[in-house]
Formats: C-alpha cells, structure tokens, sequence
C-alpha cells in the first residue's frame, strides 16, 4: 500500500500555527538511539539535573541553555519506539504530549513545544513516530539528526520539502559535532502544530506507506547506503554475538572494565579516606570535648566520608559503561548473555549490573535502569546484593582467617566459595521472584542494534556528572542522616570509664618518666578497655544485650550481636566493631590481630570464635544485606519502600536461616 | 523506501516460513507475525511490520536482521515466529 503524496505545499499553504516569541519550555522527544540525549548535552551540557517523571520512578533530564538571549528549558525525555507502547516510557512521553495540548487549547500562558530527534539515516522508521507526534496536536520542530553519517551514507535530504509535508520547521543537525544547533535553536519559535495528511497512528500499515512515500519524496540517493560499512558491521556482529568468541570477547571486556575500575578507583577512595581522616581529626582539634566535637568529628565527617567513598567506582563504572554503550556493543554483549540467563528469568542486560555487584551493589542497581522491561529490572535489583561486594571482602578475610588460617588451599576455596554461593543464590531467587511476585512472561529479547561508532568523551563525561549528582544528591543524604544516627547509637550514653582502665592509666603516669614505651602501652590497653565498655555500654551494645537471645541459636553472644547490629549500616563495620567489642584493636589485617580475636573468649570462657560460629558468621555475611546505602539506592530506583523492604527482609530472613543451618551442621559434626 | 530498494531486483515470492530459517543475505517479506499483541506492538514500532521486507544479516542466536538501515537483533524464540515469505532474484 502506498499513498499518492502530492508535490508539498508551499510553506505559505501548509497550516501552521507559528507560536510566538514567548515559547521557552521544549521537550526532546525521539527513537531510542538516536543521538536525542547528545542533543541535550549539546544544549544544556553542565546546567541539567535527572528528576523522575512526577508520578513515575521514570527519570527524565531536564537543563537549560540560552537561545535568542533568553533562557529556555530543555525537557529530555526517554526515547521510545511508539507513544503507543504499554511501557512506562511510553506512557510518560504520551502524558507529556497531553498535558501540552490540553494547555495549548486552553490557550494557557504556557508556550511550549517538542523537539522531535530522528535519526537521518533511518528516516522511514523515525518519520511513523514523528507522525505519532503531530497527531497529539502539539507545536513542533524536527532535528534530522546523523546528517554527516547519512551523508556518508550517500542519502540527501531535502530538509525543507520534508518541513512542507510534516507541516513544521525540520532542521538538520549534527548532535556530536554541534553542526545545525544554532538553526535548531533559531527554529524553535517557529514550531508548529503540524501533521496535516498525516494518517491515523492506529492504522500501522498506513503510517509506513505514508512514512516511506514522504522518504522517496524527501531523500535522494538511497541506494547508495554503504555496502562496505554493512559487511564489516556484519563482521563484527558475527564475531560478538557468536556463541563461543562472543562470550570469550565479553570476558575479556568485562575484566578489562572491572579491572579498570578496581585499579583506578583504589587511590582514590584511599584519598578519600585519608582526606577525611584528616579532616576529622582537625575538626577534632578545634572544637573543645563535648557533644558537638563528637558529632561533627566522628558522626557528620564519618558520614561525609561513607557516602562519598563509593563515588569513585560509581564514577568509573558510569565512565566506562557509558563509552562502551556509545561504541553500539553493550547490545550485541546483551544478547550473548541472554542465553545464559533466561534460564533463570533474566535477560541479558542484567548481566552487566550483576557483575557491577561485585564492586558494589549501588552503582550496579543504579545501572539496572537500563533495563528495558520492568519485571526484569525489579529481579535484577532484587537479587544485585547477593552478590559479594567490596565491602565484604574484610569480614571474609577475618571470618576465613580465623577458620583457615594455616591452611591457604582451604582459604582459598572458602573465599571461592563465599562469591559462589552468593552467585547461586542470586540467581535461585531470581527464578523464585520471576515466577511468584514478578509472575509474567518473559518478553523474548528484541533490540535494536546500534551502529558503531567511536564514544564520545563529552557524553560520557557529562552521564558520569549526572550519575553522581544523582547518587550524592538522592542516596547521599539519606546515607549520612543514617551514618550519624547509627554513631549516635553507639557513641551514646557516656560511660565513666572502667576501675581497671583508670587503674592503668594511673600506673602508665607512674612510670611515664622512667619507662615511656611501658606507659604508653598502659595508655593503649586501657584506651581498649575504655572503647569496650563504652560500645558495651552504648544503647547499641544494650540493643546487642537485649537482641542476643535472637541470634542465639546461630551460636552468637552479646559481642557478636553487637557485631552483627552495628554492621547493620555497612557490612565491613563488623571487623572494626569486633575489634573494638573484644580489645583488639582496629586493625583487621594484622594477623596478631586476627589471632586476638580468635582467642577472644566468653564470659563463661568459652571461645567466641569457634569453627561453627565463625561459620555460620561467614554464611550470614554472604547473604545478608548489611548494607543501607543500598537499600536507599533500590528505594529509589524502585520508587517504593516495599521492594527495599522485601529485600532487606528476604536477605535477612535468609542470612539467617542459613546461618543457623551452618551452625547446626558444623556443631553436629562435631567440630566445636 | 524498503530494504529491496538497496538492490531493486525483481523477485518472486515463495510459501510462508520462519525468519530463523533463513540463511545469511537472503531476503524476505514478513507474512505474520505469530506473537502476543504486545510483542506485536513492540516489533511494529522498531519497524518489523506486517509486509515489510527484510535482510537477514545473521541466521541464528540472535537472529539479526535489517530493515532499511535499522539493524535489528531478535531472539531465537521471537525469530522461529515470525513467518515470511522468501524473496527470491527472478531469473
């Protein structure tokens, strides 16, 4: 079917509805891919923020640059395939569209207009959704985007009888090298409501026969589409979607980015750890003793400092996984992981922020917005702390230390193990959510496949910006308001301190002038001493106190609970709370350290450390959440509290169960 | 424009199969697609409608086809239901 189009119009004959000089509010509107989010950088570059839809945990991008010598607001938001689609997306853009032609026909004082972003190269797929556009009767411009590749191409586009039969100003532009953005934004108060002749949205067969009829009237040179650009583009997919080079070309490019980000953001969050260390023992300095010194120097910069510790990998994954996106390959790399997870629910783009995960599960479930379908996106989210984190790592040194430590092929294995476990039982609960609270058909993966091309440094750059506002601004207050509150639970009340510790501070002045290295380690000891009774004594330690029959039958006393309750926040805290709790001292990787603590006993004088409570220990840390910063994340990339919830509760639950199987197990062994 | 255009070749048409069938370069027009609506809808707005014609660039997991100049991949499952009919080169 195709429709006999007429020579187009002249622009005096076209009905337009020029708005005037007042319009200052345009939503960029356009197909996935292409090049509709580069636009707005071009436009808004630093001056943006990402705020969710009103109503919606659908994010959109909205900034401000200048046009004319005024300043307008630039909307961006999500790219789809359709306004028609039963997707979130979907609905977000149509209720845009709606809201401005309600305000358009009520002549409100609103003058706003879209900007519809098409890929020139691939104008007859583009040209059925700008028609979806003018159909909901809003002011419009159109940005032929992609002109160099489609001059490239061989294709000429006739911009202005293309503008004559939408019946609003096309421009063409290059978003990547700015070329066309100044006629863009000079084109934008003449947006019009065009869209006359253009068929029902409803009717698809009629918008592609109306889409490729304007094309063959619009574009010369079609057939000189680069046959050579295909083969190797053909190449090149068949090499990374291939069942084995595919996956061994995933590999390496997944441990050249994790590797990447390990190594780089080390020094960095060293820095940061040092920076605010410093800084709070400066603060420590100026303020006198009381209150207000503590809380600003243990409680406001340790917050401080846990919150933007994370910033470094979350910078860099966002880095590197924005360039690798830009290249066209994270969707060839999607499908080639499809096949493995479907098995268990998942698509292939959950691939990536699962292993993301094993940095940390905050920057991983921030990336999980990438993925398309809701259902699989809540079970990627769902199950991402499972597996183990960075943060782990020092309670699997110390747990592990103290159950092999002579024996390293056994440590190793335990460590081996530790991350297997997670991965098994991330992936169990996946198949468990997809087939009961996220019950639904698993959409059989289709995408788009994107051209190659070389990344852009500034799109990269400028995601990475906004990732991170979005994490410091959103996740970052929320994470210090609970650092504080947890260093006010375990820092409050105060304590006198111990008769044994004043006693050994009165022996270390005695013989300060005889024996300076015996009275400062009287000092140290009863420094020790001082912080046991103080975290025992602390409304966490009685918490720990009045908890401790709950973790009883996992073989944990008041210490451990304590443990178990202060690394509530943040898992890694166990290692220094132990430390604390039991007088050894805060430094986790001394292995006269881990041999203190192994030693450590009960009140009864039993050991607090035996192989089955260490056990049930390392079994509980690999599968609990421990962790509110994420928590916080997945609120907020969930949109509600439940599904945080149902996280912590279903990790928790299951830290503890399996933890008291371990226990169980190990004690009826008969290993004590 | 269709993709036939990039090679404007007279063809003739054949019995319906599916896309996965079809190997490396070979041309074909869609006949129907044995989808749920929404996969339906989804596939009609990245352009694989009914009637369209198509290249298939590689058979397989995933099967990857173009459309025009959209290069699309679809899964094994979504390519073994889509029936086409195989375009070929009159002689």
């Amino acid at each position: 079917m195709s429709p006999v189009l007429t020579e187009p119009a002249s622009p005096g004959s076209v009905a337009r509805t020029p708005h005037d000089a007042m319009r200052r509010r345009y939503a960029l509107l356009g197909n996935p891919n292409t090049g509709k989010t580069t636009l707005f950088n071009r436009l808004c570059a630093l001056r943006a923020r990402t705020a969710n839809f009103p109503g919606t945990t659908v994010e959109t991008r909205i900034g401000r640059c200048r046009a004319h010598d005024r300043s307008i607001d630039v909307i961006d938001l999500p790219g789809v395939y359709s306004l028609h689609l039963d997707l979130p997306e979907s609905c977000v853009c149509k209720q845009y569209l709606q809201e401005e032609r309600t305000a358009e026909r009520n002549g409100a004082d609103r003058a706003d207009a879209v900007v519809i972003v098409t890929d020139a190269t691939n104008l007859a797929r583009n040209l059925v959704f700008v028609a979806q556009v003018l159909h909901e009767g809003v002011p419009a411009v159109v940005a032929l985007n992609m002109t160099d590749l489609a001059q490239r191409r061989g294709l000429t586009i006739d911009a202005e009888r293309l503008s004559r039969h939408l019946g609003c100003p096309v421009v063409s532009i290059c978003a990547r090298s700015g070329q066309g953005i100044q006629d863009l934004l000079a084109a934008l108060p003449e947006a019009a409501v065009g869209g006359t002749g253009v068929p029902d949205p409803a009717d698809i067969q009629a918008s592609v026969a109306w889409a490729d009829a304007v094309v063959q009237h619009s574009v010369g040179g079609a057939s000189a589409v680069g046959a050579e650009e295909d083969s190797l583009t053909d190449r090149l997919d068949a090499a990374f979607t291939h069942p084995v080079f595919g996956i061994v070309i995933f590999a390496a490019v997944m441990v050249g980015l994790f590797y990447t980000i390990f190594s780089l953001a080390q020094l960095p969050m060293d820095l940061i750890d040092w920076v605010f260390g410093t800084l709070g023992g400066s603060l420590a300095g100026l303020i006198p003793s009381g209150a207000i010194h503590d809380l600003v120097a243990n409680g406001i910069v340790g917050g401080i400092a846990g919150t933007i510790v994370f910033l470094p990998q979350i910078c860099l994954l966002f880095f590197l996984l924005t360039l690798l996106e830009d290249t066209g390959y994270l969707a060839r790399a999607a499908f080639v992981m499809d096949r493995l997870l479907r098995r268990f629910g998942l698509p292939g783009h959950s691939f990536v922020p699962l292993l993301s995960a094993h940095a940390c599960a905050i920057p991983a479930i921030m990336s999980a917005r990438m993925i398309p379908d809701r259902r699989d996106r809540l079970a990627t989210i769902l199950i991402a702390p499972f597996m183990s984190c960075s943060a782990r790592l020092p309670v699997y040194v110390l747990l592990i230390g103290i159950l092999f430590g002579d024996q390293p092929l056994y440590a190793g294995l335990a460590f081996t193990a530790c991350y297997a476990i997670g991965v098994i039982t991330g992936l169990l609960t996946a198949i468990v959510v997809r087939r009961s609270l996220l019950r639904g058909p698993s959409q059989p993966m289709v995408l788009e496949l994107p051209s190659y091309k070389i990344p852009s440094l500034r799109t990269a750059l400028l995601t990475t910006l906004d990732r991170s506002w979005v994490f410091l601004r959103k996740a970052g207050t929320v994470i210090l308001a609970i650092c504080v509150l947890l260093w006010w639970l375990s820092a409050y009340p105060k304590v006198d301190p111990p008769t044994e510790a004043v006693q050994l501070r009165a022996q270390a002045q005695t013989v300060l002038d005889e024996a300076p290295a015996l009275a400062a380690s009287l000092t140290t000891q009863a420094e020790r001493l001082e912080s046991s009774y103080a975290a025992e004594h602390s409304l966490l330690g009685r918490l720990g106190r009045f908890a401790q029959p709950v973790f009883a039958p996992l073989g944990y006393d008041w210490q451990l609970t304590i443990g178990v309750l202060s690394s509530f926040a943040a898992r890694e805290v166990f290692v220094s709370t132990m430390a604390v709790v039991i007088s050894a001292g805060d430094d986790a990787d001394d292995p006269e350290v881990i041999g203190r603590i192994r030693s450590a006993k009960r009140a009864d004088g039993r050991a607090v450390f035996t192989p089955a409570t260490s056990a049930s220990l390392l079994i509980f840390y690999v599968l609990a959440m421990q962790c509110l910063p994420t928590l916080v994340v997945t609120r907020r990339a969930t949109g509600h509290w439940r599904w945080a919830m149902l996280q912590l509760g279903y990790m928790s639950l299951l830290a503890y169960l399996a933890a008291w199987i371990t226990y169980t197990a190990v004690g009826a062994m008969g290993v004590t | 424009m269709t993709a036939a255009d990039d090679n404007p070749v007279p063809t003739r048409s054949s019995p319906t199969v599916p896309l996965a069938q079809l190997a490396s370069g070979q041309r074909c027009r869609v006949a129907a697609l044995n989808v749920n609506p929404a996969e339906a809808q989804l596939l009609e707005a990245m352009g694989l409608t009914n009637h369209c014609e198509l290249c298939v660039c590689r058979p397989g997991e995933p099967c990857i086809i173009r459309i025009n100049c959209t290069r699309l991949g679809l899964a094994g499952t979504l390519a073994r239901r889509i029936l086409v009919h195989q375009l070929f080169p009159q002689t």
